[in-house]
């Protein structure tokens, strides 16, 4: 079949242009969107692409004519059907709706849609369907085409989105109706009543349309970043850490009353005395390291050939910030005062938020500290904080019923999670250890039998 | 310059100062990603190192003195002049989608550079016969656009604090170099090169209907080496 190339409408007050370069030659194979001639307008040069792939058979102006728009400079067989354009006249290959038609006409109608057909996967379509059909995803031979000469159109792509959606199991028009709750309620009483009622849906009062978003530009859709600076320390470190330790988590609930009454008590004095906020902090880090002592395993690094117990106790408090997590550490945590470490956890804190932390302010550890608690959570597995073995999270202080002497009491109660290093540490001597420090945050006066 | 629901989304890539044949051949492999579906339509705001180009419609007599190598490219029109001062704005545009009219484009690019030049307090005009930005006899802006697989590229040249005795080397676009003038040079100020580039993109994304979200181009960077081969067209 003959397809004529003219020259393309290129906007109202553009009436000619000036043929500078043909780029192919009568013979030539080409390929559907090649290029096949540079026009030049005023102030524009042009090229011309194929819009089909056959063999050029005529070129009918030559380099430097100036030529009308809509002028027939050449012609394309595709290679379906009759392919003698010359004998015919020229409107011949005009779509065949504005003449009667002939059993000829009809024919090369039909050998055209076959053609149409197969070329499909080769990809008769529009760079913006490409572009359609590219940024959702789709499979070329999913696609009925139904545009000109078997093109891809932006409806069919639509159809094809459609139509795979519904199939998957969501629909982007109105919602198929869920059963009636009424419906639902009678099946459960008389479960021996025909099942399939169940499955006829109601129609619903108010239909949902359920919109669809215009994908977002593909800048916009994702934002990289380099990994680096304190980000790509702390990566490192969560890494090194997972792969050398095997992570165990052991959780038991605090119950937390008696030292909130008494921290509510002392809370006011406090601030106005020494300057600082009392938090449970202090009162949980004297009881991690009163009970560290007791179970030596829990201070301690391992390498491969030895185990290294430590017998001083530098605790480390994770202090959320906005550029990434950081470690403090108290050193001699075990020596100072609950007042001291008051003190000493309120002015860490507020250096790490305003980045005038010290290198050896965060170095040194022993065991660490995480408190997830003051954002909410209720249970957390931390990742312990290499060469430490053992790490304890805090979580938020919640007021629970609770049963104490058989009774439902209101008690302030956390939940403590233990991540530790199994290699080194059997979970009896992990569980036993966290239950240490329930029992000297419970009752603080057990802590007061402990303290040198 | 980017808010408002616009039909289309497109590209901004504001490269600050870049040598032209470096642009030249981002552009062209622009033009190759856009037509694989692979880029938005983009404008590129740019300004370059002096250099002398020559268009399709290029007459020898017209840049037989030139101080410097002319480099003959693709776009349409003759010999013109690109240096510091002067803010270029090529537009990689997809005509597929806005009904293959060249002349309507072609109009829009010109109307965009009026409609910012009003902010200035200048009036400028179209002519019907020298295609580009005139005010009063004074040409300001040069046009040539070039269009491949109804991909266009290739812009306008507007002249803001361009030292004008660069173009007594040439006779740019076939007309002689004393047509030429300059914003600042008709407003008696120095032009913020940036501000007026922010001006023109919020006037292009009105007139283009298109909302151009700046881009890097080390986002596209891999996409655009990946565009291997000859440019030369």
């Amino acid at each position: 079949m003959a397809l004529d190339v003219l020259v393309p409408q290129m906007g109202e007050s553009v009436l000619e242009g000036t043929i500078l370069e043909w780029k192919v030659k009568v013979g030539d194979k080409i390929k559907l969107n090649q290029p096949l001639v540079e026009l030049m307008t005023d102030k524009v040069n042009i090229e011309i692409p194929a819009e089909a792939e056959g063999i050029i058979t005529h070129l009918y102006v030559k380099e430097g004519d100036v030529v009308p728009v809509g002028t027939r400079i050449a012609v394309i067989d595709d290679g379906s059907g009759d392919s003698a354009p010359a004998s015919k006249p020229e409107k011949e290959s005009t779509p065949a709706a504005s003449k009667a038609p002939t059993t000829a006409s009809t024919q090369t109608t039909a050998s055209v849609s076959v053609k149409a057909t197969a070329d499909v996967g080769k990809g008769k379509m529009s760079p913006k369907v490409r572009m359609m059909i590219r940024e959702y995803g789709l499979d070329f031979s999913s696609i009925v085409p139904t545009g000109k000469e078997g093109r891809v159109t932006v409806d069919d792509v639509l159809r094809t989105v459609e139509t795979r959606s519904t199939s998957a199991g969501y629909t982007l028009g109105p919602i198929p109706a869920p059963p009636a709750p009424m419906q639902a309620v009678s099946a459960a009483t008389t479960p021996t009543s025909e099942p399939n009622k169940l499955s006829t849906p109601a129609e619903p009062l108010v239909k949902v349309e359920i919109p669809t978003f215009e994908p977002l530009p593909i800048n916009l859709r994702e934002t990289r970043k380099p990994v680096e600076g304190i980000r790509k320390v702390i990566s490192d470190h969560m890494i090194k850490s997972v792969r050398t330790s095997p992570h165990v988590t052991t959780f038991e609930d605090i119950d937390l009353t008696e030292l909130a009454a008494y921290r509510k008590e002392i809370k006011t004095s406090f601030k106005q005395t020494y300057g600082a906020n009392i938090t449970y902090l202090p009162f949980i880090v004297k009881a991690v390291c009163t009970a560290l002592k007791e179970f030596p395993k829990m201070n301690a690094s391992m390498t491969e050939k030895e185990i290294i117990i430590k017998n001083y106790y530098n605790i480390g408090i994770a202090v959320a910030r906005e550029e990434g997590l950081i470690v403090p550490v108290i050193k001699d945590a075990d020596k100072k005062t609950l007042v001291e470490l008051a003190v000493e956890i309120n002015d860490l804190g507020n250096k790490a938020r305003t980045n005038q932390l010290l290198p050896d302010d965060v170095a040194g550890g022993t065991f660490s500290l995480t408190n997830a608690g003051m954002f909410g959570a209720t249970a957390s597995t931390p990742i312990i904080n290499q060469p430490q073995v053992a790490i304890l999270g805090i979580h938020a202080i919640v007021k629970k019923p609770w049963v104490v002497n058989d009774e439902i009491v209101v008690r302030y109660i956390s939940s403590f999670g233990l991540s530790f290093d199994h290699r080194l540490i059997d979970g009896h001597i992990a569980v036993q250890f966290l239950h240490r420090v329930h029992e000297y945050l419970a009752d603080t006066r057990r802590l007061l039998l402990q303290l040198r | 310059m980017t808010s408002g629901n616009r039909k289309f989304n497109g590209w901004l890539l504001d490269l600050g100062r870049v040598d032209y044949e470096r642009v030249l051949d981002w552009q062209r492999k622009l033009v190759k990603l856009r037509k694989d579906g692979m880029a938005r339509d983009t404008l590129i705001l740019v300004e370059h190192p002096p250099v002398i180009t020559i268009g399709k419609d290029g007459h020898p007599e017209n840049y037989n003195h030139v101080k410097i190598k002319p480099i003959p490219i693709e776009r349409g029109g003759d010999v013109t002049y690109h240096g510091p001062g002067q803010l270029v704005v090529y537009f990689i545009c997809n005509l597929t989608r806005r009904g293959k009219d060249m002349h309507l484009f072609i109009d829009k690019l010109q109307d965009g550079i009026i409609s910012a030049f009003k902010e200035y307090g200048v009036e400028a005009r179209k002519d019907s016969t020298n295609t580009g930005v005139w005010v009063g006899d004074k040409k300001i802006v040069s046009l040539g656009v070039a269009v491949k697989q109804w991909i266009t590229f290739h812009g306008v040249a507007v002249n803001l604090n361009t030292d004008l005795s660069e173009f007594e080397q040439i006779n740019p676009c076939g007309l002689t170099s004393d047509v030429m003038s300059s914003l600042s040079h008709l407003i008696g100020k120095e032009i913020d090169l940036k501000k007026f580039g922010e001006i023109i993109v919020g006037k292009y994304s009105e007139i283009f209907d298109t909302v151009f979200y700046q881009i890097k181009l080390e986002e596209i960077a891999e996409d655009i080496e990946s565009q291997s081969g000859s440019n030369v067209i």
